[in-house]
């Protein structure tokens, strides 16, 4: 199996006026997790869409196991599957009628969508209509996954799921990894990002502004601390690495990259009543840091 | 083609043919069922309503007047109402064929399988002509059926009746395959249902308008209400190829755009 599993060479599209993709240089390794991050509208889905062949690029082109995209797309397309971000359900069909239609397109193996019923607790003798959004985006989860291919490409996998499934579902996302597989997963769910991915890339405005291991990631993640003292907080309250810090009797309020072990160090000399963290918005945690390192 | 397609297809829309059919089905007996009684009293009721013309008014060359009479009734209660509702199922189906799946965000996931999408287009397609001919034969069957048992005197060749319900497929088809051109246009299925049907409403008033003004009548072959002759056929007369031919080649060259369109356009979500 080839190294890369996914590669673009200087993919762009354009939607009149709009540069939605901007010449996008990405390398995606066999057998890892590439997180695709970035906010919304920053140009991760048409990526998706142009590698899945839904669209077809302004310039530049894409590869997936060395087949062009477009060019062999059915071929490359044999080894990819694809769960979109928006639903993509017959809702007056059965669970199991709608998983069963799909996979014969596919061939996908009925053993492994039986596995992945049984793991996401899906009980596919329902009409999907009646189900919650979180149960129809399970099987949305599973008409991707079931199918037995060496790449997935999947886009906001865990909107609308609780957190065990969205737990079970990490899970499985890293099983297929460790069994070679390829996953792009795109998503602004940083957590999500950090606690699956080996490598991420960030997108914004169409660009792809930096690609890190994940350990970087968590290096860059800049978090809102609230921390509640027994009494008044501390007038020379000094914590390494942190920010913006204001007081205000017994409370201080700061922001924090990167690792937040040094704080609760610091704070191991005071009485806390309670601590809290806060992830900003991808666009306030994310992209200040690499604009202030001139990487945007 | 892809089977898993063509299969997929035909069981996204039982539940709408099965309707199609029984409503067709049982417009075809009724109608079949009341001839008799206007068989029985068509001198008053053609005086009553100010002349046969109201009740169509065929004279099919070569025919009897008992025939005439029959082509007349039948015309006038079963096949201008079948033509509107034809239209609206090649409407219906063929604008559907692609916008219903992009209304739903399963054609994203169907045009991401392995397959190219022409042949995707195709195996589609190839679902359009199974589903219309099953709507079509159910007229064929309500018509046969009806004329054993209440038109036995009109002698209406099985064979006839076929020919007849040919036409009215290769119509369907025609409607069809202009909705399914709208449809890789625009994706959209509001927007394409609401053009087709648009489009369809002009034609119609073209054919009322070409039929009132002589000098108009020229609208009728702009119309593809125009081409629909299927009571003609039923004389014994030779199958009105010309008609046929030209609702034929609009349904292939319609389907042909559009799978050349299909192949080529972005499908933004």
């Amino acid at each position: 199996m080839s190294d890369i599993a996914i590669q673009t060479w200087g993919l762009t599209k354009h939607y009149g006026d709009v540069e939605a993709l901007t010449d996008l240089n990405l390398e995606v390794r066999s057998g890892e997790i590439f997180g695709y991050l970035g906010p919304n509208g920053a140009g991760k889905t048409t990526t998706i869409r142009l590698l899945m062949g839904l669209m077809r690029p302004t310039r530049g082109r894409a590869e997936v196991l060395g087949l062009d995209v477009h060019r062999d797309g059915p071929t490359a397309r044999n080894s990819m599957s694809f769960l979109p971000s928006d639903s993509s359900l017959y809702t007056f069909m059965k669970v199991g009628q709608y998983l069963e239609a799909f996979g014969n397109l596919t061939n996908a193996p009925r053993k492994r969508r039986d596995e992945l019923t049984e793991r996401l607790e899906l009980d596919t003798s329902r009409k999907i209509g009646d189900l919650s959004m979180g149960n129809r985006q399970k099987v949305v989860v599973v008409r991707a996954l079931q199918e037995d291919v060496p790449v997935y490409v999947v886009d906001e996998p865990t909107r609308g799921l609780d957190p065990l499934v969205q737990q079970e579902f990490g899970k499985i996302i890293s099983e297929l990894r460790d069994e070679g597989r390829t996953v792009l997963l795109s998503t602004h769910v940083l957590s999500e990002a950090e606690a699956l991915c080996d490598r991420v890339g960030i997108l914004r405005l169409g660009r792809l502004v930096q690609v890190d291991t994940v350990a970087d990631l968590s290096v860059a993640r800049m978090r809102r601390v609230t921390v509640t003292f027994d009494g008044e907080a501390p007038a020379d309250l000094t914590i390494p690495g942190v920010s913006d810090i204001s007081i205000e009797d017994g409370t201080a309020r700061f922001e924090v990259s990167g690792s937040i072990d040094p704080v609760i160090k610091a704070l191991a000399r005071y009485t806390v009543v309670d601590l809290e963290t806060d992830e900003p918005s991808f666009e306030e945690s994310f992209l200040q840091h690499y604009e202030s390192e001139g990487g945007a | 083609m892809s089977l898993s397609v063509i299969r997929l297809t035909l069981r996204t829309r039982r539940l709408a043919i099965f309707w199609f059919d029984f409503g067709i089905l049982a417009l075809g007996l009724l109608i079949m069922g009341l001839w008799p009684l206007f068989a029985e009293n068509w001198d008053d009721l053609t005086q009553a309503m100010g002349g046969s013309e109201v009740f169509g008014g065929t004279q099919v060359e070569g025919a009897s007047a008992q025939q005439n009479t029959f082509y007349s009734y039948f015309s006038s209660q079963y096949t201008s109402t079948l033509m509107l509702v034809l239209a609206y199922f090649g409407v219906w189906f063929g604008a559907g064929l692609i916008t219903r799946d992009f209304g739903t965000g399963t054609l994203d996931v169907l045009l991401a399988a392995p397959m190219s999408r022409t042949r995707f287009l195709l195996s589609r397609i190839a679902a359009l002509l199974v589903l219309t001919t099953v709507v079509v034969a159910a007229s064929y069957v309500a018509i046969l059926v009806g004329a054993a048992i209440w038109a036995r005197e009109v002698d209406l060749g099985a064979l006839e009746l076929l020919v007849v319900h040919l036409q009215m497929l290769v119509f369907t088809l025609a409607v069809a395959g202009g909705g399914l051109l709208l449809a890789t246009l625009i994706l959209q299925p509001g927007r394409t249902y609401g053009l087709a049907a648009g489009i369809i409403v002009i034609m119609f008033v073209l054919l009322i308008v070409a039929d009132i003004a002589s000098n108009l009548e020229w609208l009728e072959k702009i119309s593809i209400f125009g081409y629909w002759n299927p009571v003609d056929q039923l004389g014994p007369g030779d199958f009105i190829w010309r008609d046929t031919l030209v609702l034929g080649v609009t349904a292939l060259v319609t389907s042909a755009i559009a799978l050349v369109i299909f192949r080529r356009r972005d499908i933004v979500a």
